[in-house]
């Protein structure tokens, strides 16, 4: 049985997100979209719950594609298939997506009042999308679910957003279809020069890695050049942050809180596709894009403490959170890609944190700027504690997960630039100030505001996201053994590929009677026919 | 003396038998072709029986139930005759007047499906009521007729009664509204820049004429295109300029946004739809020959001006206009520059089956989206004016959220956003692009494709992000009562999502032989 659901679980955490979106398009909408929240809710516990199902049968000793599953696509001249599976790199990021789409829903019975089934149609076709994007292994089913993903976000933040929110989603829209469109041209050509060289077309990721390592350099270095632009934009990478701070501002209090994981999207894509796929390239231009990302990290925590704008704060605080990411993964060893791996978690609980704490405020007062409040500390003191253990999140105190995150990535940074990192240090020291500056406005000082007085109580489920949380944030600071046990095997392959410059390798495996054997193909049976 | 007259006499009696043998034989076709054009001839049988309809109705304005009866149905058998119908080999009939081959057949279902498609919108809104007139109907049948014998022509005089067929009807559709100076307008351009188009796709053929005696485009192998023989390269650059004129290829692009502005939306949609469809069949057609060797770099230099102007072009003017049918004109403009993409590559290697599978994918695509996207804006046009301006569609999702959906689907598609068709044929376009070496083409495309998603995005922030103001369209239904349009619509959104998500097995799984006349050495080599 177990292995039944294994066969099949990835294909269905893709669709029946999609599938709950359909009967919530069926059903008609009255006054309240209660019913529609209520199946909505029910369909994302459901979700995460079959999403446990990959932690509890994930063979944590192995690098292979697990749970794999193969279903011809376009016809099979073309080699363009639908293959999906998970190594320890996507599955935590499965399980993160899964646990704060129940998030997203929970907060859109308070704040989503117009269209709400729209909303949540376009919601769970963005929990597809995401899920879709961690785990399909052919890149021209990357490429969809990739641009799909923008979509749903497209019409969240036009529709729901705040007042300058076409702009904001234009933008966001643009840019993001911009770098991938360009990515698609790189992942075609790749497609292209394996059929070519083997005269079989595929688009599996597995039969490209080991065509693209063996590109001549300055070919690798262009198809790089533009995969990783694609993923740097979204990522955001330094020079092309200016969509994120927009975007964050006029985006419903919903995607916020998703935010988080959405921009690990881009850098999943990183390593799975800038590394992987061109691990010569990747080397070659790794300094170079170090000191971007140390830009991004100094910048970003620079600007973050000039604004006033609490969403403002949170879109350069992550640009300067994901400047780590990136320096982590651009390092290449094992402690800094564990690391990166790491704080993608870390950043996301922590940011959905904030994000959530913040939506809170925003409800009470409408306002973003953080001199309209202070003195929470003595009307909210729940509220408060939430808030101080979400910045020390963010902060990377230790016993915070995060802490952990950016320890290694400094760690393994000073091995591979010990200059570089000890910049990026700094941004450590910069990151407390601006978040430090924001506890201080927000929760202490004097209430100046009469409405900051009086005492407004959290919300259940605002309690329930806010202690999962929290507890997250210490359960990551001091039980980091068991989720590097999972990844690190995945992590140190990625690491060979990427010092010694060769070809990822990896295999589609699904567990049979508790041992990974490989998938057949049906491309390589008629390989074997021929 | 009298052996000499025997010999004259049997001499002409061999003459006259094997001029009967390959009448019978060869010439006069075979009862096969009867069953397998039966689309053509049922459309142009059909245009004759509206057009006889039409002089017994009573008052020529109003629109003529019988006839379009008979239009539906004769469109509705043509296409689906080419559907069921199933050849075992490509025939030629009529020398290589008709060549019923794969392509040919598909050509046939999508044109009649299209033609029916576009009868049976116009019937259910109220602008497209005029367009139900006999002599009007007539006109649709023997225009889709004319596209028909395009698509099926091998050679260059069927092809080129099929063209003059479609225009002239077209011209007339065009303008069918005498009094409005717009319609007028258009059709006037329309006309004189398609009759100067057709002068030079005629001098073109006139040139290839003499240089290779045979206007069969079989035999245009023997087409040199190097400098030194003028007279075939020209012939051939002209033949070409003739042929992009109808698919609205920048420089030759002016007519488009009059035209498709000036004309009723269900006509604009067929036009952009099947007039382009079926041009891009007669241009593999023709590109899928081999020139005499090594001299195709001045074609592929031709089709890669043509693709980046029209890309270009398209992608930016939309950025400026307001009027919903003009922006779709400028997209069309751009659209037809990826197509572009698909004929350099053929006119680099003819035996590419990936630029084919890529421009017959693409073309079936973008007739797909192009009927649904005009559809909807007659949708939207239906008691109110014509003509509409982005500002009008002002809060439309929250009114007819179904045909905002659908347009924003075409939309995306048209932007080439997956789940929507429009990814696969853009893949498969840069795929053959790529196949060939047009790298730098490509970067082209999808940095202007970047470009017009502006435009196709604002119509949507029109649509779902703004609230309704005082220009926004006016419509009495407030709720979405139209539920034959509904249906067409749905119809279409369907099959562009279903393409998107299946991919282009029809393109991929064709057959791309193209049938061959049986004694073609009537020229020496």
């Amino acid at each position: 049985m177990a292995d039944f659901i294994s066969h099949y679980i990835l294909s269905i955490l893709i669709f029946f997100p999609l599938v709950a979106a359909g009967v919530i398009f069926l059903i008609p909408s009255k006054e309240t979209s209660q019913v529609h929240r209520n199946i909505a809710m029910i369909a994302v516990v459901v979700e995460f719950i079959l999403s446990l199902h990959l932690i509890r049968y994930f063979f944590s000793g192995s690098s292979f594609f697990q749970f794999a599953q193969f279903i011809p696509w376009l016809p099979k001249v073309t080699g363009v298939n639908y293959i999906v599976g998970v190594d320890g790199l996507s599955l935590s990021l499965v399980l993160l997506s899964t646990t704060f789409c129940m998030f997203g829903v929970m907060t859109s019975y308070t704040t989503i009042k117009v269209r709400s089934k729209a909303f949540l149609i376009l919601f769970l076709m963005l929990e597809s999308t995401i899920i879709g994007v961690f785990t399909s292994l052919d890149v021209v089913l990357f490429y969809v679910f990739w641009e799909a993903s923008l979509i749903p976000v497209y019409f969240m933040i036009g529709i729901w957003g705040g007042k300058q929110r076409i702009h904001a989603t234009l933008k966001f829209f643009i840019y993001g279809v911009a770098g991938s469109l360009l990515m698609l041209v790189a992942l075609i050509y790749l497609y292209y020069v394996h059929g070519k060289g083997t005269g079989i077309y595929s688009s599996n990721i597995l039969d490209l890695y080991s065509t693209a390592a063996n590109l001549p350099f300055p070919v690798q270095s262009w198809l790089f050049l533009a995969v990783t632009l694609s993923f740097g934009i979204k990522v955001p990478i330094f020079p092309f942050y200016s969509w994120l701070p927009d975007a964050y501002e006029q985006s419903p209090a919903i995607y916020t809180i998703m935010s988080g994981v959405i921009l690990k999207l881009a850098a999943y894509g990183l390593i799975r596709f800038s590394v992987c796929l061109f691990p010569q390239a990747a080397s070659h231009y790794a300094t170079a894009i170090m000191i971007l990302a140390v830009i991004g990290i100094l910048y970003g925590a620079l600007i973050a403490w000039q604004q006033t704008n609490i969403r403002r704060i949170m879109a350069f605080s992550s640009l300067s959170h994901l400047g780590f990411i990136v320096l982590g993964i651009f390092a290449f060893n094992q402690f800094s890609l564990q690391g990166a791996l790491y704080q993608m978690l870390n950043h996301a609980i922590t940011a959905g944190a904030l994000f959530i704490l913040f939506n809170f405020l925003y409800e009470r007062r409408k306002s973003f700027d953080i001199n309209d409040f202070g003195g929470l500390a003595s009307t909210m003191p729940w509220f408060s504690l939430f808030f101080i253990i979400a910045c020390m999140g963010a902060v990377a105190l230790p016993s915070t997960g995060s802490f952990v995150g950016e320890w290694l990535i400094l760690m393994g940074a000073f091995q591979a630039a010990p200059i570089i990192a000890s910049i990026a240090t700094l941004g450590v020291i910069l990151g407390a100030v601006y978040i430090l500056w924001i506890a201080y406005k927000v929760i202490f000082g004097t209430a100046k505001y009469s409405e900051n007085v009086h005492v407004v109580k959290l919300r259940n489920y605002e309690v329930f996201q806010l202690v999962v949380l929290s507890g997250f944030i210490f359960v990551l600071g001091f039980a980091a053994t068991p989720i590097m046990e999972h990844t690190q095997t995945t992590l140190l392959r990625i690491e060979k590929t990427a010092i010694q410059k060769i070809s990822y390798e990896s295999r589609l495996v699904q567990s049979v009677h508790g041992r990974l054997v490989p998938i057949q193909l049906s491309s390589d049976a008629a390989q074997g026919d021929k | 003396m009298s052996t000499s007259n025997f010999a004259l006499e049997q001499l002409q009696l061999s003459i006259k038998h094997s001029i009967q043998a390959r009448l019978m034989n060869e010439i006069l076709p075979h009862y096969h072709f009867y069953i397998l054009a039966l689309p053509i001839l049922l459309l142009l049988v059909g245009a004759l029986v509206t057009m006889i309809l039409g002089v017994f109705t009573s008052n020529p304005i109003k629109p003529s139930k019988y006839s379009w009866y008979v239009a539906v149905f004769v469109t509705f058998i043509a296409s689906v005759s080419a559907i069921v119908s199933h050849i075992a080999e490509p025939i030629a009939f009529l020398g290589s007047g008709v060549l019923i081959d794969q392509i040919s057949l598909l050509s046939f279902a999508v044109i009649g499906m299209g033609t029916l498609f576009t009868l049976l919108a116009a019937s259910a809104s109220n602008i497209g009521q005029h367009l139900l007139r006999s002599e009007l109907l007539s006109l649709l049948l023997f225009s889709s007729a004319g596209l028909m014998i395009m698509c099926a022509a091998g050679e260059f005089i069927s092809f080129f009664i099929g063209l003059e067929i479609t225009s002239v009807s077209l011209y007339v559709l065009v303008g069918y509204q005498r009094k409005d100076l717009r319609a007028i307008e258009a059709a006037v351009k329309y006309f004189l820049l398609g009759a100067t188009a057709a002068a030079v796709l005629l001098m073109g053929a006139a040139l290839i004429y003499a240089s290779i005696g045979s206007l069969r485009f079989a035999d245009f192998h023997l087409l040199n295109l190097s400098a030194k023989h003028p007279f075939s390269l020209l012939g051939l650059f002209l033949l070409i300029c003739g042929l992009v004129f109808k698919l609205a290829i920048a420089p030759f692009h002016s007519w488009a946004p009059d035209v498709y502005q000036g004309a009723n939306s269900h006509l604009t949609g067929y036009m952009a739809a099947l007039v382009k469809f079926s041009v891009a069949i007669v241009l593999m057609r023709i590109l899928s020959t081999e020139f005499v060797n090594g001299t195709n770099t001045n074609l592929v230099t031709l089709f890669w001006i043509f693709g980046v102007l029209s890309i270009a072009i398209g992608s930016l003017y939309g950025l400026i206009h307001n009027s919903i049918k003009r922006m779709l004109a400028y997209s069309s403009i751009a659209n037809a520059g990826y197509f572009c993409l698909a004929f350099a590559s053929l006119a680099t290697n003819p035996n590419s089956l990936a630029a084919k599978q890529a421009l017959v994918s693409y073309a079936i695509i973008y007739t797909v989206l192009s009927l649904g996207a005009f559809t909807v804006i007659a949708w939207f046009e239906d008691t109110n004016r014509e003509d509409l301006l982005k500002e009008e569609l002002s809060g439309i999702g929250a009114k007819k959220p179904f045909a905002a959906f659908a347009l924003s689907v075409f939309l995306f598609g048209f932007a080439g956003i997956p789940p929507v068709a429009g990814f696969f044929g853009k893949f498969f376009l840069i795929l053959s692009a790529v196949n060939e070496g047009f790298i730098g083409l490509s970067i082209i495309l999808v940095v202007f494709s970047a470009v017009s998603l502006y435009y196709y995005l604002s119509i949507m922030v029109e649509m779902w992000f703004k609230p309704q103001s005082r220009y926004s369209i006016q419509n009495s239904q407030s709720v979405e009562t139209n539920s034959a349009l509904k249906t067409l619509t749905l119809v279409a959104v369907i099959a562009a999502l279903l393409i998107g998500f299946l991919g282009p097995r029809f393109a991929v799984n064709l057959n791309y032989v193209q049938a061959v006349e049986k004694s073609s050495a009537m020229v020496k080599k």
